[in-house]
């Protein structure tokens, strides 16, 4: 049973891609046979509000389709996901701006992507570009941008969007160090704050520091849920032995 | 489905794609009135020199038809790609992915209305007043909501499959210069020889195109068959909105 405190549940949940090998055409649907492909198998979890979850696993484990299954963008083919709130993700940032125009133009549209109303927008406008740090440039097209720049303001937008659930992708290796540093400190405030959290990295020790409970994935199946010092242990020393 | 927010963002995208097309031009939001009225003038001085089809007012016969087809035949072609080459956006976020050919069909329906305006002046400045009965003015808006409706259904239909099979652009692109030619727009619907006009009656766009040219030309489709066009167009809307519907769950998977 799911009581009512659950934000996040993910119900025996699958997922199966059909790869193509070439961008597909009518022809090739109808008369190429399909080859399939099961990024997740099977995977449950429940997140209570306020709960933070880090997710490890190698690449190809089928994390960042998780991520995107938690935050609606894609759909699984068997199972169910729930979620409760508003969910902002820092998946892909620079994704959503249009290049002719402005920043400003940029925030407004993409702040509606994320699910902010006009008035949200409009009273975190401000700090949304003092974050970001591109005040001179907020009335220039997008294209004259550098990709950091965009970066920045795509962080800067989804960190203000006041999201329920916030799911981080290895976003704090992006910009400068110096925005590097400012981003981990809103994201550590996240934390803080109480906001359900799901955060993906291969920086161990940041998971360590930042996760309670970790969930370890390889090759699309739960290979641990748990605590977090016992799962990561297991998994460094694992990860050892496949490099011997 | 459609909630408050979702009204938001459709409205922002919309004005996003009229204001990301003139963005960089020197004159701006003067090429909205430019360029009907260029193409007005050119087109209209070429055909009413070559074609006439011995209508009196040809050149205004041609654009209470052209104008309306060049909204459906351009909302329809640039929508239908949209959804692929705007899979930055369905990468973002969760929201109702019909929000991205509608913005295009209302762009342009804009654009339109732009120009529809302008020619309802010229009609004014030259004392048209057999247009501006109140049973034509009906017929207008009937027919140009009809239009709006038509050209949402076919791009929701359109685009969606495009996802899935790339082929569909192409397919719309030609489909709709044959349309063009299959619908009395440059010529009267009295040209068509008689036992041919069965077959025409099978294009739904008789029904509007023959409502907006009314005051122009005399075509009268049976009214039982301008019933059937008028379901066939909200039926197709209908079923362009659950097709969408029931399949943009999967568009990511294939962006």
């Amino acid at each position: 049973m799911i009581n009512n405190k659950t934000v996040i549940s993910l119900n025996n949940i699958s997922k199966k891609y059909i790869l193509h090998h070439e961008k597909p055409t009518l022809v090739e649907s109808l008369f190429k046979k399909k080859e399939e492909f099961w990024a997740l198998k099977n995977i449950s979890l429940q997140l209570k509000k306020g709960e933070k979850l880090g997710i490890i696993g190698p690449n190809g484990a089928g994390k960042s389709t998780l991520l995107k299954l938690i935050s609606g963008i894609t759909y699984p083919t068997k199972g169910k996901v729930k979620t409760k709130g508003k969910i902002a993700s820092l998946i892909d940032l620079s994704a959503g701006f249009h290049p002719d125009l402005t920043g400003e133009e940029n925030i407004y549209i993409n702040g509606l992507l994320l699910g902010m109303n006009k008035k949200e927008i409009k009273n975190s406008f401000k700090k949304i570009i003092a974050f970001s740090g591109i005040k001179k440039f907020i009335d220039s097209p997008l294209n004259t941008y550098s990709s950091g720049m965009v970066l920045r303001l795509g962080f800067s937008i989804a960190v203000h969007s006041n999201p329920d659930i916030l799911i981080i992708d290895e976003v704090i290796s992006s910009g400068d160090e110096k925005f590097r540093i400012k981003s981990f400190n809103k994201i550590q405030d996240f934390f803080k704050a109480k906001k359900t959290i799901i955060f993906v990295s291969h920086n161990l020790e940041a998971i360590k520091k930042l996760c309670p409970q970790v969930l370890w994935l390889d090759k699309g199946k739960t290979r641990a849920l748990g605590k977090t010092n016992k799962i990561v242990k297991k998994y460094i020393k694992e990860s050892q032995k496949n490099n011997k | 489905m459609f909630n408050n927010h979702s009204i938001n963002l459709l409205i922002a995208l919309t004005q996003k794609e009229i204001k990301a097309r003139y963005k960089h031009a020197v004159l701006g939001f003067l090429w909205i009135f430019i360029n009907p009225l260029v193409q007005m003038a050119v087109i209209g001085f070429v055909f009413s020199i070559i074609f006439r089809f011995g209508i009196k007012n040809y050149y205004l016969f041609l654009f209470t038809g052209l104008l309306p087809w060049n909204f459906f035949s351009l909302a329809i072609n640039k929508a239908t790609p949209r959804i692929v080459w705007d899979r930055n956006l369905i990468k973002k976020a969760k929201f109702p992915r019909s929000i991205i050919p509608l913005s295009m069909v209302f762009s342009h329906f804009f654009h339109f209305l732009v120009s529809y305006l302008m020619l309802i002046i010229f009609l004014l400045i030259t004392q048209q007043w057999y247009f501006f009965t109140l049973f034509n003015l009906g017929l207008q808006i009937l027919g140009i909501s009809l239009l709006l409706i038509f050209a949402s259904g076919i791009s929701l239909f359109a685009s969606a499959l495009t996802v899935f099979y790339r082929d569909i652009n192409f397919v719309i692109q030609m489909g709709i210069m044959l349309w063009f030619y299959a619908t009395p727009i440059i010529y009267p619907f009295s040209f068509i020889p008689e036992k041919y006009k069965g077959i025409f009656y099978l294009n739904p766009l008789i029904t509007i195109f023959s409502w907006l040219q009314k005051s122009m030309v005399n075509l009268s489709v049976p009214l039982w068959i301008s019933l059937i066009h008028i379901l066939f167009i909200l039926l197709i809307f209908f079923l362009g909105f659950k097709y969408f519907q029931k399949k943009e769950i999967y568009f990511s998977d294939w962006l």
